[in-house]
């Protein structure tokens, strides 16, 4: 059932030296104009401790070069555990989050508000620290992991909406990753609505 | 005539001398041996006596009419005799008592569960002994040799060796020498292994809650080690013991008693080379030791009223691994105390009490040797205590102390690098014993320190024995623990690791301030005024056991216990920094309960044979997980996205054991002077992180595997003063290099011993 798809993107395969699987997977057709998609090793920080973010659109799962950074073409951007949207400090587009407690199947609809936006690059919508947002930072085995159950909300750079769920945060995805594990690998999942509604499955 | 008027005096003397007596001897057994020394109570007048060197007693001024006595000996169990009748105003009633020794020390005086002396039979708290035998038989030198083999008690390695009691960390066991805390816990851990047990008469275990008499700490129980007090003219022994990693422990004890004055010392050198595991990584598993253990005692009667005692200990400790760490340690403490006895059963004591634990560890860059950074903890505590006790009737015992403490520490990441605090404490204790089957003892205490908030801690506890072979024992209790110092007054940013702070509770409002003006803070997640006022973590508990002993050869000993602890104390991230790290500080949050119970049977079918199985059960949960998961809010990882927690992924807290135990057979040949021992230890899987990210145990690959290891000790004596003994700890090799390193592989001792009188 598995199809892959390789996205090649010039600005990755240099950062990467083109050996990463950088894959997105989509697990079941789109349904109700929406779709969902399982993306694997995005790289956030295309150059090791640039502090550079990696940006990334929903809509048909493309990385975008930095030199697009000021404008709507991407949704989030990524920085080790920092995830941005295209919002207030960060960008110039309608974005925000909220983030939600749940399974991603129970996350059926796009709350109608609440959203938070990226006020400052400092400050933005998904909170950053650890058990804030997205994920838990182990002081003692200085592993990040993915908070269970936290759904990420977003609302695109054209006032779009989608759901996303970080899955992992190191490089082909370990089951329990170690010291040996390579960070800054982005696995996750999402399922975005292009038909503008609120309807996320 | 004169001869006439002799003889009537006499006999007028006689007739009030002898006017009614109960006159008697009591013997060892069946034995012609007499015991001198043994307590004789009439429980009916409230009076005491005791046998003289020939094991004799008398009860003079009797009048007619019945009597009880109650005949009790340490290490015997004591006989009761009703209905002795006294059947005119002069007749002599004549009586011989055997005494019969307990196999499994129910006979033995404890002092720690209620502050006075008891025989173990009747203490009304669950309480366990640890013999001297049991730490010869057993070759132990550390205190954490011969824990780790106890019912109901697990090792925990972090920052040094602790117990676990009851389901509680170890930070939660209050660890006594004669009576006073030892200080200088890194990590709530205090090392076992600093404690020798060369000079131990005794250990008392006592479970539950005991902050009612102890303060602070004794959530979990409270592990009491009574040291040897002077009774020999003179007399030493000379011990030196050698084995795997190089380890060598040589020791040397000596007691003296001259008439009003009594001396002891210990003497131990302890050195050893460690081990590694990982050879290929700068820093050993076990760095290599080698340590000092002074501890001298003093004893002088006064009179036949005062006492005075001096207890001091000294121990030095020098631990390094090559390349990375060097470390020192000086730890020393002395007590003085003045018993004065007003009367038999009424005596006040003056105690003080000081002692320092100062730790200095420099380390180095791995490999260049060169040095990196100092780091240096500096505990002192100093304690002036009174405490008076009085039978007010032989049936109502009362107990009452104060007294007032000073604690300084000194480290390098409290704020302004020193802090001192005080605090004043009162107890009293009721203890009512109105017949020899029911006792019931209730406390109370009241603690107050400039930092948190104040304490009060109670405890009730009955003894019924319905009939001879059963014990039932109960109690409800409370135990609190003083938030530490780094609670209190840490003032730290990490350098590295994204640069957080964590800044204790007393100041904290100032210190945020701080960062704030330095421009550090870019949004509060919490009010900071809600840190302000901490208070101790404290518990409430429940025990109730029952001791069976059907024949005199077999004992079975059985204790629930359930533990609810409230305020725990936990880091909370109560501001976001601009490098999108946290601020932490420290607020009473968590609730969390233990719950199990415990058994022990002990059986000698022939006498110098002892076998003992020892199981506990354990729960122990934090509330809210258990209510969140019930509630479907946390949830687990799959390759696919999340799922729920069901409620029987939720494993409690990490490092707890399910089912843990232990099997030994004790055989103690007098005939030949030999003591072989040997034990089984047994404990089930236990979590030891979350692996999966929702911080709760609810995974198979959260824990780590069982175990179950198996110690042999053999001692032989082959002339009267010369003993060889031999030991193998963990006979069969297990080891878990990765997630147990503190568990070595085998371990062989052979050593000498040489005693004197």
């Amino acid at each position: 059932m598995k199809r892959h798809f390789f996205l090649i993107s010039l600005s990755l395969a240099v950062a990467l030296m083109s050996c990463d699987k950088d894959e997105a997977d989509p697990v079941t057709p789109p349904a109700n104009g929406g779709k969902l998609i399982v993306y694997s090793n995005l790289v956030a920080e295309p150059a090791l401790n640039s502090g550079r973010f990696q940006y990334f659109r929903l809509s048909d799962s493309a990385i975008v070069p930095f030199s697009d950074s000021g404008t709507t073409k991407w949704d989030l951007a990524f920085s080790s555990t920092t995830i941005r949207t295209n919002s207030g400090g960060s960008g110039p587009g309608q974005g925000g989050a909220i983030v939600l407690t749940g399974t991603f199947e129970e996350v059926i609809t796009a709350p109608e508000s609440g959203y938070s936006i990226d006020t400052t690059t400092t400050k933005p919508a998904i909170r950053t620290g650890s058990g804030n947002g997205w994920y838990n930072y182990n002081f003692s085995t200085m592993i990040v992991t993915p908070i269970p159950g936290k759904i990420l909300v977003i609302r695109t750079a054209d006032g779009k909406y989608a759901k996303v769920e970080i899955l992992n945060y190191y490089k082909n995805a370990p089951t329990t990753p170690d010291t040996t594990s390579i960070p800054r690998h982005y696995k996750f999942k999402y399922f975005y609505q292009a038909d503008g509604s609120k309807k996320l499955q | 005539m004169k001869i006439g008027q002799l003889t009537l005096l006499l006999t007028f003397l006689c007739a009030i001398v002898n006017a009614g007596a109960i006159k008697g001897k009591v013997t060892l057994g069946n034995d012609s041996t007499t015991l001198s020394g043994v307590s004789i109570h009439l429980l009916d007048k409230k009076l005491r006596f005791s046998t003289d060197e020939n094991g004799m007693f008398i009860i003079p001024n009797l009048t007619k009419g019945i009597h009880t006595l109650e005949i009790s000996y340490a290490g015997f169990k004591k006989e009761i005799i009703q209905e002795i009748e006294i059947t005119d105003d002069y007749s002599t009633k004549e009586l011989t008592v055997n005494l019969h020794e307990t196999p499994f020390l129910l006979g033995e005086i404890v002092v720690t569960g209620t502050r006075t002396a008891k025989q173990l039979a009747d203490v009304p708290i669950p309480t366990s002994v640890v013999s001297q035998k049991e730490i010869s038989a057993r070759n132990a030198v550390r205190l954490d040799d011969i824990l780790s083999e106890q019912t109901g008690l697990s090792t925990v390695a972090f920052l040094g060796t602790g117990i676990q009691l009851q389901g509680l960390d170890p930070d939660y066991t209050l660890i006594l020498l004669d009576g006073e805390p030892i200080i200088g816990r890194r990590g709530g851990t205090l090392d076992l292994k600093r404690i020798n047990v060369g000079n131990v008469k005794q250990i008392e275990i006592v479970k539950g809650p005991t902050s009612a008499l102890y303060g602070s700490d004794a959530l979990a129980g409270v592990v009491n080690i009574i040291t040897e007090r002077p009774q020999e003219p003179l007399s030493g022994k000379l011990s030196l013991r050698y084995g795997t990693h190089n380890t060598a422990d040589l020791s040397a004890t000596f007691e003296s008693k001259l008439e009003n004055l009594g001396a002891t010392v210990l003497l131990q050198r302890s050195s050893s080379d460690g081990y590694d595991f990982e050879p290929t990584t700068p820093s050993t598993t076990a760095p290599s030791y080698t340590s000092y253990t002074v501890a001298p005692n003093l004893t002088y009667s006064m009179d036949s009223n005062i006492d005075l005692q001096l207890s001091g200990r000294i121990y030095f400790e020098e631990q390094e691994d090559p390349t990375v760490e060097l470390a020192s340690l000086t730890d020393w403490s002395l007590s003085p105390k003045l018993t004065y006895r007003f009367a038999p059963e009424t005596k006040l004591m003056l105690k003080g009490y000081s002692a320092r634990y100062k730790k200095a560890e420099d380390f180095y860059v791995d490999s260049i040797k060169s040095f990196a950074d100092r780091e240096l903890f500096d505990q002192t505590i100093s304690k002036a205590e009174t405490e008076f006790t009085s039978a007010i009737k032989t049936s109502f015992i009362v107990t009452a102390g104060a007294g007032y403490m000073y604690e300084t520490v000194e480290a390098d990441r409290i704020a302004n690098g020193k802090q001192d605090a005080t605090s004043v404490f009162a107890y009293a204790q009721n203890e009512w014993i109105p017949c020899p089957w029911f006792d019931f003892v209730a406390s109370y205490r009241f603690d107050s320190h400039s930092d948190y908030a104040v304490r009060f801690s109670p405890k009730v506890s009955m003894m019924l024995r319905p009939i001879d072979q059963i014990t039932i024992r109960s109690s409800y209790g409370s135990g609190f623990k003083a938030p530490t110092f780094q609670q209190l007054y840490l003032d730290f940013t990490n350098p590295a690791a994204g640069g957080y702070m964590v800044f204790g509770v007393v100041g904290f409002v100032d210190r945020l301030n701080r960062e704030v003006n330095r421009g550090n803070v870019v949004a509060i997640l919490r009010d900071p005024k809600s840190i302000q006022t901490i208070r101790p973590e404290y518990s409430t508990a429940y025990n109730v056991g029952i001791d069976i002993e059907p024949i005199p050869e077999l004992l079975i000993k059985m204790n629930a216990f359930y533990n609810d602890i409230e305020d725990l104390i936990d880091a909370v991230a109560v501001a976001t920094t601009s490098n999108g790290s946290s601020v932490f500080s420290y607020m009473n949050l968590n609730k969390v309960f233990t719950r199990g119970f415990e058994s022990e049977v002990k059986y000698s079918p022939i006498e110098g044979i002892t076998l003992s199985a020892g199981y506990q059960y354990l729960e122990a949960k934090d509330k809210q997980v258990v209510e969140d998961v019930k509630a479907g809010k946390i949830y687990k990882p799959t390759p696919n996205g999340s799922r729920k927690v069901k409620e029987s992924e939720y494993g409690g807290l990490l490092n707890r054991s399910k089912h843990s135990g232990n099997l030994k057979i004790l055989y103690d040949y007098e005939a030949t002077g030999t003591l072989f021992n040997l034990s089984f230890i047994f404990r089930d899987r236990y979590g030891y992180a979350d692996l999966n990210g929702n911080l709760i145990l609810d995974d198979k690959t959260e824990y780590v595997k069982g175990y179950a290891l198996i110690n042999i000790s053999v001692m032989q004596i082959v002339w009267n003063t010369l003993a060889i003994h031999g030991s193998i700890d963990n006979l069969f090799d297990r080891t878990n290099p990765e997630l147990i390193p503190s568990i070595s592989g085998r371990i062989i001792y052979c050593g000498l011993s040489y005693q004197f009188k």
